[in-house]
């Protein structure tokens, strides 16, 4: 009887120092929990930023090819214009 | 002692002032040396003239004249500079790939070509090269031999210039045009019917001098279109520049023998150093030209003392400017050399350019056209100023937009013929304005 009274105090105490570890890892975990998520908003607000960011840079980026092809259209219309006015002219110094 | 001593001190100081005089000596020599070798590519200030028609062909030589940069001013056309320095339109536009002919940018720098190999034929007569769009004319004196060379107006694909052996059958001061019944039917069509003979005068397109050739309805001519030198705008006959076409004729005997050929690909010698000159890209040509033109810089090669720089024909051939380009590989210590360009200034007066009369509030005007950009209305004014005869024009900014004002004319007849031939000339709608002081 001693012997089993000895046995389920030790397991007690046992029991005892276990939980108590068990409560300070919960709250180191929701600590840790609170963290990520800090951590999870900054990288979804990092991504979004990020994603923002590369639809500015491909708006950009559509908006100056379509000015380079503005300014190459205008180029070539410019040629053509010159080129159809030297026609012209040529024809226009025959007898 | 004191005389031996003296000696010695004498002779030390003459000693050590020989070894100065020789140390300045060669110091002297090492700048000259590099003068020598690094000439600076343009003299300090742009020379004043050039020669533009005129040359003597030494011995063994077969390319005259030079090269010259010019920068242009504002207003400045091509045509107009072309014509001021003996040029054709073909020969400058082609000298300087993507320059505006009409609205050149001011400040831009641009090759005169006036340069020139000789065609391949014997120095004598008349010789004209369609592929060049040039006149030679050669004259003998004694020993020595000259050359006047002017750019011509040639046929056009439909009605080319014939080739061969001719000669001067006869001479015309003030011709009158008797209109080849081809022509008339190509004005009938376009509603610009012609009389059957033009009297001289401003209308005529053989201008004030023609040169009768022996080949019937064939002619070498002035022009009252001075802008179509350089075109291939006749229907057979070579047009001269006004100025040009007077000179020939003084100098030109009847019978004098006229030989027109074409010779896309032309090379020679000057100061030993070989040359070649290309008139088209080497893709239009056919390959028998081809074929020829390197087989002549082969053996050119053999009996030359340089090399040929093969790469540099490739380059020449292909880009065919016009311009006669050094091929052979030359030593600047032989004494040898290509001929180095010079810059030109500006003559400010350019010959030949059409003048617009200042703006008069009794005159009539006609509104050619209305353009949004400034570039295009300064083009087609331009155009207009340079028909034959002239239309004088000008750009008018009216708000955001540029009109293109011809005029001023004396009567509302004048004014009517102008809105008719900017129509049939130049397809432009031409709107007649009346005088602004007219209530």
């Amino acid at each position: 009887m001693k012997k089993s009274l000895w046995v389920i105090s030790i397991l007690f105490v046992l029991a005892t120092l276990v939980g108590c570890a068990t409560k300070a890892d919960l709250q180191k975990l929701q600590a840790d929990e609170q963290q990520i998520n800090m951590k999870a908003d900054q990288a979804l607000k990092d991504s979004q930023d990020a994603k923002e960011a590369a639809v500015k840079a491909a708006d950009a980026a559509a908006r100056a090819e379509e000015r380079a092809r503005i300014a190459e259209e205008k180029a070539r219309i410019a040629e053509e214009k010159a080129k159809k006015a030297d026609a012209v002219f040529e024809k226009s110094m025959k007898k | 002692m004191c005389r031996i001593l003296e000696k010695t001190i004498l002779s030390d100081i003459l000693r050590h002032l020989v070894l100065l005089i020789l140390i300045l000596v060669l110091s002297g020599c090492a700048p000259r040396r590099i003068l020598n070798a690094n000439p600076h590519p343009f003299p300090s200030s742009p020379a004043e003239k050039i020669e533009r028609n005129k040359f003597s062909v030494d011995k063994g030589d077969d390319v005259i004249g030079r090269l010259a940069f010019l920068r242009l001013e504002k207003g400045d056309t091509l045509p107009d500079i072309a014509r001021h320095f003996g040029l054709g339109i073909n020969q400058i536009s082609s000298a300087n790939p993507g320059a505006d002919l009409w609205v050149p940018a001011a400040g831009e720098r641009i090759l005169l070509p006036m340069s020139f190999i000789l065609p391949d034929h014997p120095r004598t007569g008349i010789v004209i090269n369609l592929a060049s769009m040039r006149l030679f004319q050669f004259k003998e004196n004694g020993k020595s031999v000259s050359v006047h060379t002017y750019p011509v107006g040639i046929g056009s694909a439909e009605r080319p210039t014939p080739r061969g052996q001719m000669h001067v059958s006869r001479k015309m001061f003030r011709p009158t045009w008797y209109v080849p019944a081809s022509i008339a039917e190509d004005h009938r069509k376009k509603g610009d019917p012609l009389p059957a003979k033009v009297p001289p005068g401003p209308d005529n397109p053989l201008g004030e001098y023609a040169l009768y050739l022996d080949e019937p309805t064939y002619l070498i001519h002035g022009t009252n279109k001075p802008a179509s030198i350089g075109l291939n705008a006749t229907n057979g006959c070579i047009r001269l520049y006004p100025e040009d076409v007077k000179k020939l004729y003084d100098e030109t005997p009847v019978d004098t023998p006229v030989n027109i050929m074409r010779q896309a690909y032309l090379t020679g010698q000057r100061n030993g150093v070989i040359y070649l000159e290309a008139h088209g890209s080497s893709g239009d040509s056919d390959a028998i030209e081809l074929k020829t033109i390197y087989a002549k810089l082969r053996a050119m090669e053999k009996k030359s003392a340089h090399r040929i720089d093969w790469k540099k024909v490739e380059n020449v051939l292909a880009e065919g400017r016009g311009i006669p380009v050094a091929v052979s590989r030359f030593q600047q210590k032989s004494g040898t050399g290509a001929e180095r360009v010079i810059e030109l200034r500006h003559p400010g007066r350019l010959y030949g350019r059409p003048e617009i009369p200042e703006l008069k509030m009794d005159a009539w005007y006609v509104l050619a056209a209305e353009m949004g950009d400034k570039t295009d209305a300064e083009r087609a004014a331009a155009i207009i100023n340079h028909q034959g005869p002239p239309i004088p024009a000008r750009v008018l900014p009216k708000g955001n937009r540029y009109r293109v004002i011809a005029g001023p004319f004396e009567n509302l007849g004048t004014a009517e013929l102008a809105v008719r031939r900017l129509k049939t000339d130049l397809e432009m709608e031409g709107i007649l304005i009346e005088p602004p002081s007219k209530r």
